[in-house]
């Protein structure tokens, strides 16, 4: 890479055993996620498609808030929109589940772009406040265009083939082995973005937006080709949820749905995109799991959750982050210390 | 009286009540940076507690003070809650709040259900009198006048007494009021447990007019950012000016342009980021904002 790094470039340690190491996880994951069907029960694989939804999801918002330093809140709208999109070519015009993805990548970047000629000018909690308003007006549109979208009874999703006449999705495992095939492209593509010295300029964004600035780099523009990416991403997503569901219905536009990947974010750290997917797995068991036996009630151990997350593990679980997390709670039960 | 008449009353009424409910929000926000998202829960739930006072026949003017103390009981509590995360990412104030407005939103619902609870105003103001030729509910007339002396007590506090001086030199560099050997960490309680006390006074108010239901948090919160946005960050005078704004946009513009309504409030807030990003009367701009 030519030009500056500012710094962000970690210093790593790369031999031979490491790289092919480095190689390897990532394949023996999707070794394991494609042989899961033989390995556990149908509502395993419910589960993990879930996680493996949102985890993309997260990982699209870790693009914005992880690399770039822009919190969003509604991230949702993003989801939604792409789920529409495909599922309007879906049922209108029959097409393929990969022409689905297709579209809904463009309809959410070009919406993350028009997104961006407001937000790259705002910062901080008023970027927050840009996002729920955001999220307000998907859920006014989804509404006043009852119509197209079908307002809160939702839009059955028709199953769609993978390619134009090849390819059916109709049997669960089957739907489940395009998920995974399908993340696995779009993870893939995220890297590339990632990796590419566009990213190493979204983290400087991150770590010194001044400083980018002086160095002749056009800000503005890295901001909005960042929203632009997120927002296709976490399109993407959402078409891979309204082939999975079948079903694209108003309640997808929600505070808790809009939420959910930030508090994956807040577990894992905002640290590279696969963790979201080890955190999207823990949060997809305890809403789905954990929450009809603990206190009955979903949205309050999610706010329980939220509340706990923020306090012991602000900068996401790691053993530094636990032991810290010890310490505050034994200063708690001892109380002050003189 | 015309229709663009009554909807303006109406909206005055509304924006003397949204500036109750969000004057706290701009104040607090402005001082410590912590955006505080459980905002519209606790004005939610201060609707809810008049709603239930109200309901075992206690009286209105009792349920507005009684709802006023637990404001500012709650708002200490969460004054408190808030502080180890002044330093803390954005991100994990964000979810704090958000939480907090979770529990605070499942415990209502598993409390009063999900349905609408309409609170009636008290008897001598259930009644419509005669306003330049048109009939018009009392109850409103009378949140106009006790609404607009609060307001006016409120901001003359806060730019003429020594404590809103001491506070609005703290929105604009707190760091310079600390070196002055003011406490501002025990000042953002202050505001806080104010800011809460008037929002719940605000949602308490509200009540007979908004019935109590599910969205209304959304809502309340939604207006009170768009306020904020309007009218600067921590400052009285533009929380007061915005949620006159706003007020008017909400009435009017659902008098006269009933589909365009929701989004008339983010074109307004849209508007005011691009153009004007510190607000009427704000001091930080939103492009530094914290």
């Amino acid at each position: 890479m030519a030009g500056p790094s500012f710094g962000v470039r970690r210093l790593e340690v790369s031999g031979p055993p490491l790289l092919v190491l480095k190689a390897a996880l990532p394949v023996a994951l999707l070794v394991v996620l494609f042989a899961l069907p033989y390995l556990v029960p149908v509502f395993g694989i419910v589960m993990v498609s879930s996680a493996l939804i949102l985890g993309l999801l997260a990982a699209a918002l870790n693009i914005v808030v992880g690399y770039c330093g822009m919190v969003s809140i509604g991230h949702g709208a993003f989801f939604v929109v792409g789920a529409y999109a495909s599922a309007l070519f879906f049922v209108h015009s029959g097409a393929a589940a990969v022409v689905g993805l297709l579209a809904a990548t463009v309809a959410g970047g070009l919406f993350g772009a028009c997104f961006a000629l407001v937000a790259q000018f705002v910062r901080g909690g008023y970027l927050v406040m840009l996002t729920i308003a955001l999220l307000q007006v998907v859920a006014s549109l989804v509404e006043t265009f009852e119509g197209v979208t079908g307002g809160s009874d939702g839009l059955t999703v028709p199953t769609p083939t993978v390619l134009p006449g090849w390819g059916d999705l109709s049997s669960l495992v089957a739907r489940y082995w395009f998920l995974v095939g399908a993340v696995a492209v779009c993870l893939l593509l995220l890297y590339g973005v990632v990796r590419a010295p566009l990213g190493r300029s979204f983290q400087a964004l991150r770590q010194n937006e001044a400083r980018l600035e002086c160095l002749g780099y056009q800000v503005l523009g890295i901001k909005t080709v960042a929203w632009t990416v997120s927002g296709a991403a976490a399109a993407y997503a959402g078409c891979l949820s309204a082939v999975n569901h079948q079903l694209v219905s108003a309640s997808d536009v929600s505070f808790q749905n809009s939420a959910m990947p930030l508090l994956v974010l807040c577990i894992v750290g905002t640290r590279g995109l696969l963790p979201a997917f080890a955190g999207a797995l823990v949060i997809v068991l305890v809403r789905d799991q954990m929450a009809p036996y603990v206190l009955g009630r979903q949205i309050l151990l999610l706010g329980c959750l939220f509340v706990v997350a923020a306090y012991l593990f602000p900068g996401g679980v790691s053993w530094r982050s636990v032991r810290e997390a010890a310490g505050r709670l034994r200063f708690l039960v001892r109380g002050r210390r003189s | 009286m015309s229709v663009l008449a009554l909807s303006m009353f109406n909206g005055l009424a509304l924006g003397v009540l949204l500036f109750l409910v969000a004057t706290g929000l701009s104040v607090t926000y402005g001082l410590m940076g912590v955006l505080n998202l459980a905002h519209g829960a606790l004005v939610m739930m201060g609707v809810y507690l008049t709603f239930a006072l109200v309901s075992q026949h206690i009286s209105f003017g009792f349920a507005l003070l009684a709802v006023s103390v637990a404001g500012c009981l709650l708002g200490m509590g969460m004054s408190g809650a808030l502080k180890p995360l002044v330093r803390a990412s954005e991100l994990t104030q964000a979810l704090f709040t958000l939480g907090v407005a979770f529990i605070v939103i499942d415990v209502i619902h598993a409390v009063f259900g999900t349905g609408f609870h309409s609170v009636r105003p008290p008897g001598f103001l259930d009644q419509s009198i005669d306003l330049f030729g048109a009939s018009y509910p009392a109850y409103r007339l009378a949140v106009l006048v006790f609404g607009a002396l609060v307001a006016a007590a409120v901001t003359i506090g806060f730019e003429r007494s020594t404590f809103g001086a001491v506070l609005r030199a703290a929105v604009q560099d707190r760091d310079m009021v600390e070196i002055s050997g003011i406490n501002v960490r025990r000042m953002f309680t202050v505001a806080f447990v104010l800011g809460t006390g008037l929002a719940f006074l605000g949602g308490a108010l509200a009540a007979p007019i908004l019935s109590a239901g599910p969205g209304l948090d959304h809502q309340m919160l939604l207006m009170s950012l768009v306020i904020v946005v309007v009218g600067g960050l921590g400052s009285v005078r533009g929380a007061l000016c915005g949620a006159l704004l706003v007020g008017q946009v909400q009435t009017v513009g659902v008098a006269f342009a009933d589909e365009l309504a929701p989004y008339l409030l983010f074109a307004t807030m849209g508007i005011f980021l691009v153009l004007k990003p510190s607000g009427l009367f704000g001091y930080a701009s939103a492009r530094t904002a914290h």
